[in-house]
């Protein structure tokens, strides 16, 4: 049974499968490695995913979708596409069924197994919806991997010396991990890990975003969809452009702006301070809870798109002194990782001598009553249960008790987080516990939390006195979708239509020639249209060669505009 | 069975020969095949780990009594743990003598400034090994001036703002010197006194998160000692206490909240009414049968009204919510806050309902603007009605 590997990005996601002792990318049908996380509805109401939806982030705002992930688990997102709504997990599914074609197409068999990769620091909801997302995509999801120990598994397996520590940063365009990872004879030991969910190329590009509307004091909520989508790819290009150079000038782009902007490395860095101190906690705790000092570390390795900022690779090495590596590239690593683990589960003989062990990167606990807080003003306590960093798999019992004479209910709300209060960690779940009466204090029931392999968590609850046990595996009852909404979930899905793989290439370049018509301005824009509805009718007459021709001369045309386009 | 049973090795204190034996082994617990057996491993090769800590006296020391799997487990674990506390006790009573002399040492240089070299200097100095073009000895002796300006009294050190120096200090993104200006500055804290206590709590909060000591609690605690991280940090682990559940009080909402429509309180009402319609006939019914015909059925509905408001908010404010219409359809009374009503509130709704409705039927009209479907008398009494 062929199992395939999937990286779900922020920004973009690829495809790998396990071949012949290493791991393979996948390409997608425009025979691209990277496919980006976009989901669109054209005008025929058919879906759209990857580049032709990326392109039309600027001409059809309002019918496009992207960074999704951010949402993945957050209670009542639903995103507008023309006349339909969709939540993260649906579009999510889009995506992975897209990446599952292409599968299949390169591989010529029908695929039903994935694995799956997930940032470190997700939540259980998170995981949950993450493997929702693949099961409505048609793919049990076998395995749900963390972004860093799969890049890790890449490092270890083929760059690494035996017995090393290194330590991986994995900035992508949403998310950030930090996993402390070493290597030793075939096993590959995640030590410690933290991160944050809401750091990565994103927030950086806000910086810019709003930089750019305060010099020329637009305010946001005068933009029109379209000129916002336009005013951020243009910054986005431009902060990969800073990668590069001292300083970037960009063409004039909305009235408010007479002359052209520049922007240079140094007010970037600037502006982007705050993050790069966010970029120091969850690194600082890594080190904290392994108790190691970076001198012990052998090597720190740099995975994800945002991570090649010249800012953030001289904060690392400021904090390191060294000069961080990363010499595969970082935007493919951890879909290669994720390979390597859908082929220790499709149990390949190559891969036998190989073992992952991985921990829970947030500390699990449960609410109790806080007797010290008289005026409410605090909140219940959280007692841990599973410490952050404890190895996975694991299963921990803990005993609590009633807190008032004759009570019959005990209510287990399930928290992870590392404060005292819960009131500043994230809520997970609840249970609701039924004990017989008896003095306060006597009766006691036992809470065991169980963390798979997967990242997810099971809470089993046992009543001592009257032996019964409840079970929960944590649903977020609201933020989840019930089986009822799972069905139909399902069959809007299974109603939507995609334009086919053949043609994908054509809608390409369809969206960007709409993307330039919306971007330009007098005589270019009516050739644009021109060229753009001749393109179209060769298109209905459906005569193969023609079409071939006539899409090779349009895409020279296109890509000499696009040369024209934003920096001076 | 002992931990070195399970690693099959002889007792070791070699750091690689236990992590080849354990990686061994490990391919016959895998994590995903033999969850049990692989954290029964894990946890030994821990120990095999940590044993390197203190000298092998005998193999007795080791092995354990033959019990259930789990059983040993856990007894080893509180083996380990009593072990580690033993350690660290050895290693603090050690390590006292040197923390004080330091932080006289450090004391004393405060007058003297920039005559002796601190340690870090030194050691920055010997080694020459990181070629980042960072003047460490510079930013340290710059850095150490201003810790100590502001510690000089109690007034700036004790001022927020004055500390905001340390951040986006470029020298301070070193981690490892960062730790050392933490230590530095935590000794110096340590060190004053008479401060006021509120004061103190203030700026210890704002320099734990700036040096994050709540995440190196452990590493200060080994440093500097139990007694006097307390001292300034606080007590922040839970007492071992029971820890008593946390149990439902129905006078709290649970989960989400969700208004009720503006459908089911009209039914919920047309069902309290009909209630009342059958006990006002029983009522005549029962009065007609001992002859009190004339006095009962003229004044049944105003009878029925004011029985109506005089009983729906008591039903409220009692641990029912509501009126047993309400109660069937399961949505219930409470204030903004998902709290149920006292009874003084439920009056007050029920007066505002009986005003809303008295004029025009203005309750029903607002209603037909409203997207929330609360009506009037809710909006004015801060009420609402939700699911249960």
């Amino acid at each position: 049974m062929r199992i395939i590997g999937i990286d779900l990005g922020t920004t973009n996601s690829a495809c790998s499968f396990w071949k012949d002792g290493k791991p393979e990318l996948i390409p997608n049908r425009l025979h691209k490695l990277l496919t980006p996380s976009v989901v669109g509805v054209d005008d025929s109401g058919k879906i759209l995913v990857g580049e032709a939806a990326k392109q039309r982030l600027v001409s059809h705002p309002s019918c496009t979708s992207s960074v999704f992930k951010r949402y993945m688990g957050a209670a009542g997102y639903q995103c507008q596409l023309g006349k339909r709504k969709f939540s993260a997990i649906e579009l999510s599914s889009i995506v992975l069924r897209s990446l599952k074609e292409d599968a299949e197409h390169h591989l010529g068999e029908d695929i039903t197994q994935a694995v799956i990769s997930v940032p470190a620091y997700f939540n259980d909801t998170q995981r949950k919806a993450t493997k929702l997302a693949g099961e409505l995509a048609g793919l049990g999801v076998e395995r749900l991997i963390n972004e860093p120990t799969a890049a890790a598994m890449v490092y270890g397996l083929h760059q690494i010396d035996d017995g090393a520590q290194f330590l991986i940063l994995d900035m992508g365009g949403g998310t950030f991990d930090v996993s402390l990872v070493e290597y030793f004879s075939g096993v590959l030991e995640v030590h410690a890990s933290s991160g944050d969910n809401f750091l990565g190329g994103e927030d950086f590009l806000n910086i810019l975003v709003k930089k750019y509307l305060d010099d020329h004091r637009i305010n946001e909520k005068n933009l029109s969809s379209t000129e916002r989508q336009q005013i951020i790819e243009a910054l986005n290009k431009a902060k990969h452009q800073l990668t590069f150079d001292k300083s970037v000038t960009i063409k004039s782009m909305h009235k408010a702006q007479d002359k052209p902007w520049t922007i240079d490395r140094d007010t970037f860095e600037q502006l982007a301070k705050p993050l790069l101190y966010r970029i120091q906690t969850p690194i600082e705790r890594t080190l904290n809870d392994a108790d190691i000092s970076p001198s012990d570390i052998d090597e720190v390795v740099l995975v994800g798109g945002a991570t090649r900022m010249p800012m953030f690779r001289s904060l690392i090495s400021k904090m390191f002194r060294r000069v961080p590596s990363g010499n595969i590239n970082p935007d493919l690593v951890v879909a290669m990782g994720v390979a390597i683990q859908a082929g220790l589960k499709e149990k390949n003989s190559d891969l036998d001598d190989i073992v992952l062990t991985d921990v829970c990167p947030y500390t699990l606990g449960v609410e109790i009553i806080n007797q010290e807080d008289k005026n409410g003003k605090q909140g219940g306590l959280f007692m841990p249960i599973i410490d952050r960093n404890s190895i996975v798999p694991t299963s921990i019992v803990k005993t609590l008790c009633t807190a008032a004479d004759n009570q019959t209910q005990l209510d287990i709300s399930i928290y992870q987080g590392e404060s005292r209060l819960v009131k500043n960690n994230i809520f997970l779940g609840e249970l609701d516990v039924n004990a017989p009466k008896g003095p306060k204090g006597k009766e006691t029931i036992d809470v065991r939390y169980s963390y798979d392999m997967n990242g997810l968590l099971e809470v089993d609850v046992h009543v001592n006195s009257s032996n019964k046990t409840y079970q929960k595996t944590i649903l977020n009852h609201s933020d989840l979708l019930s089986e009822k909404e799972l069905s139909s979930s399902k069959a809007k899905l299974a109603r939507l239509k995609f334009h086919p793989r053949e043609n994908e290439a054509y809608r390409v370049l369809i969206a960007r020639a709409e993307k330039l018509y919306a971007g330009t301005l007098s005589s270019k824009r009516t050739y644009i249209g021109n060229i753009l509805s001749q393109f179209e009718q060769v298109l209905e007459s459906q005569i193969l060669t023609k079409i071939d021709e006539t899409s090779k001369q349009f895409e020279t045309i296109l890509d000499e505009l696009e040369q024209q386009g934003m920096f001076t | 069975m002992s931990y070195w049973n399970s690693l099959c090795i002889e007792p070791t204190t070699d750091k690689v020969a236990i992590k080849k034996a354990y990686a061994s082994q490990l391919k016959t617990h895998k994590p995903d095949e033999d969850p049990e057996g692989f954290a029964i491993l894990h946890a030994h090769y821990k120990q095999a780990l940590k044993a390197k800590l203190q000298p092998i006296k005998t193999s007795e020391a080791q092995t354990v009594v033959p019990a259930s799997i789990i059983e040993t487990l856990r007894a080893e674990k509180l083996k380990t743990e009593q072990n580690i506390i033993e350690q660290l006790k050895i290693e603090l009573s050690k390590a006292e003598q040197p923390i004080v002399q330091y932080i006289h040492e450090m004391l004393s240089d405060n007058n003297t400034a920039n005559s002796q070299k601190t340690e870090l200097e030194l050691e920055l100095e010997t080694s020459k090994a990181f070629s980042n073009e960072l003047n460490f000895e510079l930013e340290w002796r710059q850095l150490k001036t201003k810790i100590d300006q502001v510690l000089a009294f109690p007034e700036t050190a004790m001022h927020k703002n004055s500390w905001s120096f340390l951040d986006y200090n470029e020298a301070l993104f070193d981690i490892e010197f960062k730790a050392y200006a933490s230590n530095y500055v935590f000794a110096q804290l340590l060190a004053l006194t008479n401060i006021p206590h509120q004061k103190q709590r203030a700026i210890v909060t704002v320099l734990t998160t700036f040096f994050r000591w709540s995440d190196r609690k452990n590493l200060l605690e080994a440093q500097f000692g139990y007694e006097r991280v307390l001292q300034l940090l606080g007590n922040s682990k839970l007492d071992n206490k029971q820890n008593t559940a946390k149990w439902r009080n129905n006078k709290f909402h649970h989960g989400p909240i969700i208004f009720s429509s503006y459908y089911r309180k009209f039914a919920s009402i047309s069902i309290d009414i009909g209630f009342i319609a059958i006990a006002q006939y029983c009522l005549a019914l029962f009065t007609s049968l001992i002859g009190l015909e004339h006095f009962l059925l003229e004044y049944a509905l105003i009878r029925g009204v004011l029985v109506y408001l005089f009983l729906v908010p008591l039903l409220e404010a009692s641990s029912l919510q509501g009126t047993p219409g309400k109660y069937l359809l399961k949505i219930k009374v409470t204030n903004l806050k998902g709290r149920r009503l006292n009874i003084f509130h439920a009056y007050w709704r029920t007066f505002c309902f009986a005003l809303s409705t008295a004029g025009f039927q203005l309750s029903m009209w607002i209603n037909g603007f409203s997207k929330d479907d609360q009506l009037l008398h809710d909006r004015l009494s801060r009420s609402m009605v939700i699911k249960r």
